[in-house]
């Protein structure tokens, strides 16, 4: 079941699922360049208003469909994760990354880094 | 790396300051290292070292005129991959560009990383432009040496890394 914003900028795209009552799958697809960074962030901080009020445990956020983001991308994933990190009992982070791609797993290692204890973010792949 | 390439080679691309150039070129990157089958992780690590130092060249360029050139040198079974940009900016601009290069050159960059992002997020700007969050991308994310040179008003960065055929790291 599809829920909440969906993401269209640029070349990036982006929708919401809910494939359980308390969990969260954010796909993204795309690049995500300059044009698409304020876009993102909002699609980012929307969800997570949206999973904060339902009692989200858990979000997902699928990287598997990404071919880049630059680092304005970058940053509004920060601000997101700064979200968490500032609101007690938050839901847990999970970055499911495409396992061919080297610069998904060094951005995801850099976003856990920033999370630190704040923030419960696991990643796979 | 592929033996389709056994000689020292580079492009040089001159790109007149917009912004929307700057993912094509970083496709063309990609495309070329795909094409003499260079590893997987060396290609992310120069897509993420031209897209950023391009991207910054471009935000900061004084004069309408950057200069991108990518270089690849072999070393006995390795290679090493050049990105080096060259723009003219403000003496602000070029000053506050060194001070983050400054910062990037330990032997451990992430936690310089991290900084740099906490102090990206406190900034107004939405797009956290000055903070160096490209310029960290590339020295911690793509595990690049940066050097650069200033002279007069002109910045030249320069990022490498040695690859082996096994880039995975």
């Amino acid at each position: 079941m599809s829920d909440g914003p969906v993401l269209a900028s640029g070349d990036l795209r982006g929708t919401v699922l809910r494939p359980g009552p308390r969990e969260r799958v954010l796909s993204l697809s795309g690049v995500g360049d300059t044009e698409s960074k304020e876009a993102l962030r909002d699609f980012l901080l929307d969800a997570h208003r949206s999973a904060v009020r339902d009692g989200a445990r858990e979000v997902c956020v699928d990287w598997l469909r990404l071919e880049f983001l630059n680092s304005s991308c970058l940053k509004a994933f920060l601000t997101w994760i700064n979200e968490i990190r500032s609101t007690p009992g938050c839901y847990a982070v999970r970055l499911r990354l495409d396992p061919a791609s080297y610069w998904q797993r060094r951005s995801a290692e850099a976003l856990v880094g920033f999370g630190g204890d704040e923030a419960s973010i696991a990643v796979d792949g | 790396m592929s033996d389709e390439i056994s000689s020292p080679a580079y492009f040089a691309l001159s790109v007149a300051p917009s912004p929307p150039l700057v993912t094509p070129v970083r496709r063309f990157v990609e495309h070329f290292f795909a094409t003499i089958r260079g590893p997987r992780a060396t290609r992310d690590r120069v897509s993420i070292a031209c897209y950023e130092l391009l991207d910054n060249a471009i935000r900061y360029c004084a004069d309408g005129e950057t200069d991108l050139r990518v270089g690849l040198m072999p070393v006995g079974s390795d290679w090493l991959v050049t990105v080096r940009t060259r723009n003219r900016a403000s003496e602000r601009d070029v000053a506050r560009a060194v001070s983050i290069l400054e910062r990037l050159s330990d032997d451990d960059p992430m936690p310089v990383y991290v900084e740099i992002m906490r102090e990206a997020v406190g900034r107004d700007d939405a797009t956290g432009a000055g903070a160096g969050l490209g310029l960290a991308r590339v020295r911690a994310e793509g595990g690049m040496k940066i050097a650069w040179e200033v002279t007069g008003n002109e910045l030249e960065i320069r990022a490498e890394v040695r690859t082996s055929p096994e880039d995975t790291q």
